[in-house]
């Protein structure tokens, strides 16, 4: 088969770094090829290049066998390359059809062929099997419709060479198959396709030949067939990763969060986002909240930390009602949070790391006197969990947080969290953009924690990591939990339907048994008791 | 230090521009400041501290509110409140005694704090802009301070003859400390010292206490500061209220001064905000808000600002002064600028390499 694309030794700099150190890549016209990496291992920055987004130093690309100058993504586009990016373009105000033919409207005498178009993308849909509504306004539509507005896109540009950047991420198990197929078509109709992942699952099940990258250089192109996932592994982190981490025994211990009946509101879209919801986590437990993003685990996460009020219903940490507490007590009294978004609410990005890790202790003793600050004692905790957790950093305890790689900077929340010795952790999207390296060494510390008889609260998108260490599932779907599980007794298959609404469960019955009730009672007055 | 030497040649410049003929004298006078006094330098010393103590109270306003990331423009407003009450106190509280002074400074430190207080309630509960309610409230503090004189106030803080208000007298008045030994002849007073302890002061709050590392956490990422578990409310509003209470400060120390040949301060009726405040801007700014750093910044405001009346004597319009501030303020954020960016090419490589060893 001919090479639809090659780009041959291709080599970019930035300042201080090589992102892509002389890399040759080829592209067979009909076939999937992945590319596989780590982040920051320059899967992102080949593609810019491709499509004009960056300008390569050295090294030249064929298309179709031309030597081609592609300086912009439009020419990018002349040259039938087209992209779907991880985060969609598209403008959501408009319909899926003005946005598969904006910039490209065909139009008599100034009016948009509207009737023409629409059947011409019907028909487009269908060859390739993607179902979509045409006049359904995308702010509307689900992520997997978003998606598949994006290929059709790609197929009215008469696009051949089409690339796919981890386009998995955001969607249901069913969506991953239904796009894995998708992909498989347009092969087979001749298109060539690039899939960017670290995913080695979907590169077994579709792809032809895959390239692994790592940190900028090519490890090294195969044919899928040929290889394992553990030789992939091998290749993209450089050593040996743990994909089953051994567990210990469940061993439930006492409660230690009990949610009952909570609502809460959005601030933004004053909507109902979590409605009368109610789950409990023992001591030595993990539980996962698993479902599709948007379906008011961010508002729950917020509620039970603090960071918004819910709208009724109670929260109780170890048998006390914690629900008008403020954020400090919460932190003082056994509940530990890694929050979803490192740097909005992790970390000060423009303060030091040992600031960082001292961020929930320095108003407690020993690290102040009086209102002072013992800045003593903070650097020797700084010192004492960089060494423990294996932050790295340029100039240590007093490196700034925002010029650490993303992974370390959780490894620097992760280390804050766990050093609090807290009874509850609150673990929210804790591997979201990390590498596979630094996910195994995440996993290892929650299942440490697990160990020591903490309960831990997982909400988390990625089914891989909901399998791979909770010992019960929860399921939530638009603010309410359809699906209460142990891990073994489910398959992703079975989880998925319940992500997407199709199957639910009746609502259970959370309460504390009677003799929890008495400590409850003790614990916070009287006006429990008739309740 | 670079920018402060551009913005001084590109103001010869423009003065060399604006009057060639005399360029030369306005040059001199420029560079010479304080040492324009015909009769001896150190007078023109004296002068430039004693110009530059209210712009250290207006200057730690500014920066101790930005520390928290709150833009207080409106220490203006909180500067004519504490110069009133203090101005109230400094007439009609005779007494007294010798407490008359200190007690006047307070009560305006206090209004100044009480008015800071309200943009920074506006803001943490309403999600108001400071800068808003600031303006706001510098209107709201002038018209109210005005209308006070104007009527029920007037007979007694008022001369209806120059309608500016009348002169504090005796023990109302910030002693000369033993500065008026040092610097014979001109306005310097104790009040230059209050303002280097208030700034020492300001900079303890800030880097070596809790309550300082709260301030700066909401300053640097609110979000953060709040899942931390830091009531940023609260710090906003006292951010706002201490912020006000220099400003407040330095307005009684202005109209408490006993100034140059013991003539006194007053307060002309005028519907014109008072600038003092405004001036406190570029100060923060050019000490990047580190109290220590506003002191040199205010002197160096007030050196140029004394430059001023040399200037205007030999005709040059009095603008010519907040021409070369506003371009020593460009030059000193382009540097910062210019800096940081220095910094990051020197990171990124430290983190290359680091990376290098790394893995």
């Amino acid at each position: 088969m001919e090479n639809v694309v090659k780009m041959k030794n291709i080599t970019k700099r930035f300042p201080g770094i090589v992102a892509n150190d002389n890399i040759t890549f080829e592209l067979k016209k009909g076939e999937i090829h992945a590319l596989l990496g780590e982040n920051g291992a320059g899967k992102s920055t080949l593609m810019s290049i491709l499509f004009g987004m960056y300008k390569h130093n050295e090294g030249e690309i064929f298309i179709n066998g031309e030597l081609v100058d592609i300086n912009s993504p439009n020419d990018a586009n002349d040259l039938g390359i087209g992209m779907v990016h991880q985060h969609f373009k598209l403008v959501e105000v408009f319909s899926v059809l003005d946005n598969i033919i904006l910039g490209v409207e065909k139009t008599k005498n100034g009016f948009i062929k509207r009737k023409e178009i629409k059947a011409e993308i019907l028909k487009l849909a269908e060859q390739y099997e993607l179902y979509i509504e045409p006049d359904a306004i995308v702010e509307n539509i689900t992520v997997g419709m978003q998606q598949r507005t994006e290929i059709l896109k790609m197929l009215y540009r008469e696009n051949e060479i089409l690339i796919f950047d981890e386009p998995t991420a955001v969607l249901t198990p069913q969506e991953i198959t239904q796009l894995m197929q998708t992909m498989k078509n347009l092969a087979k109709e001749g298109k060539s396709i690039i899939f960017i992942t670290h995913k080695l699952d979907e590169i077994v099940s579709t792809c032809d030949r895959v390239t692994v990258l790592r940190r900028g250089k090519l490890m090294d192109t195969l044919e899928v067939k040929k290889t394992n996932k553990h030789e992939l592994t091998k290749l993209m982190v450089g050593r040996d990763v743990d994909f089953f981490i051994e567990k210990e025994e469940l061993t439930v211990g006492e409660n230690v969060l009990m949610v009952k009946d909570l609502t809460v509101i959005s601030p933004q879209s004053k909507k109902e986002v979590v409605k009368d919801l109610s789950l409990r986590v023992d001591k030595g437990e993990i539980v996962s909240v698993a479902g599709i993003d948007g379906n008011g685990q961010s508002e729950l996460a917020y509620a039970i930390s603090g960071l918004i009020k819910p709208h009724s219903g109670t929260i109780y940490l170890n048998y006390e009602d914690i629900t008008n507490k403020k954020i400090r007590y919460r932190n003082d009294h056994g509940m530990s949070h890694i929050p979803e978004d490192r740097h909005r609410f992790g970390l000060i990005l423009t303060d030091t790391l040992a600031n960082n890790l001292s961020l929930k202790k320095y108003h407690l003793k020993p690290f102040h006197q009086k209102g002072l600050i013992k800045n003593d004692k903070i650097q020797e905790l700084g010192n004492k969990l960089i060494e423990e957790f294996d932050v790295r950093s340029g100039e240590g305890v007093k490196t700034l947080a925002g010029s650490m790689s993303g992974g370390n900077q959780q490894k620097a929340i992760i280390a804050r969290e766990i050093d609090k010795d807290s009874d509850f952790l609150l673990a929210v999207q804790t591997v979201r953009g990390l590498d596979v390296g630094a996910i195994e060494f995440v996993h290892k510390r929650l299942l440490e924690q697990r160990s020591n008889g903490k309960g831990i609260l997982l909400i988390s998108l990625d089914l891989d990591e909901v399998f791979s260490i909770s010992d019960r599932i929860l399921v939530i779907y638009e603010g309410e939990i359809v699906k209460n599980v142990m891990t073994k007794d489910i398959t992703v298959e079975e989880l998925g339907y319940y992500m997407a609404g199709v199957k639910k469960d009746e609502k259970e019955e959370v309460d504390f048994t009677e003799e929890e009730l008495e400590k409850v009672i003790s614990l916070n007055g009287d006006r429990y008791e008739f309740e | 230090m670079i920018a402060i030497l551009l913005g001084i040649i590109v103001g010869l410049i423009i003065i060399v521009i604006s009057n060639p003929s005399r360029a030369h004298i306005g040059a001199m006078r420029l560079l010479r400041g304080p040492f324009n006094n015909p009769i001896n330098g150190w007078i023109g010393i004296g002068q430039i501290l004693y110009r530059a103590t209210p712009l250290v109270f207006t200057g730690l306003a500014v920066a101790f509110a930005f520390k928290a990331g709150v833009f207080n423009i409106g220490a203006s407003g909180q500067y004519t409140m504490g110069l009133f009450v203090a101005l109230i106190v400094g007439v009609m509280g005779t007494n007294l005694g010798r407490f008359q002074w200190p007690v006047a400074i307070l009560a305006g430190g206090l209004a100044g704090a009480f008015w800071g207080m309200f943009p920074g309630i506006f803001q943490a509960f309403f999600k108001v802009n400071v800068v808003i309610t600031g303006i706001m409230f510098n209107y709201i503090g002038l018209f109210l301070v005005n209308g006070l004189l104007g009527n029920p106030l007037r007979k007694y803080l008022v001369d209806s003859a120059t309608n500016r208000t009348i002169k504090v007298k005796g023990l109302a008045r910030t002693p000369f400390f033993f500065l008026d030994k040092i610097f014979p002849r001109s306005g310097v007073d104790f009040g230059i010292i209050l303002a280097i302890i208030v700034a020492i002061i300001a900079y303890y709050i800030i880097n070596k206490t809790v309550f300082g590392r709260e301030i700066k956490s909401v300053g640097m990422n609110r979000d953060a500061a709040r899942y931390a578990g830091v009531n940023e409310k609260k710090m906003i509003i006292a951010s706002m209220s201490i912020s006000g209470l220099f400003a407040g400060i330095g307005g009684a120390l202005f109209i408490l001064a006993p100034s140059v040949y013991n003539l006194g301060n007053n307060y002309s009726l005028e519907n014109v905000i008072l600038n003092a405040g405004f001036d406190g801007i570029p100060i923060a700014l050019l000490a990047n808000s580190n109290p220590i750093g506003v002191i040199f910044s205010a002197i160096f405001v007030s050196y140029i600002k004394v430059s001023d009346v040399a200037l205007q004597s030999v005709g040059y319009a009095s603008e010519m002064v907040n021409i070369i501030i506003s371009i020593i303020l460009y030059f000193s954020a382009f540097s910062l600028i210019i800096g940081q960016f220095i910094l990051k090419l020197v990171k990124r490589k430290n983190k290359a390499n680091a990376e290098e060893v790394i893995l």
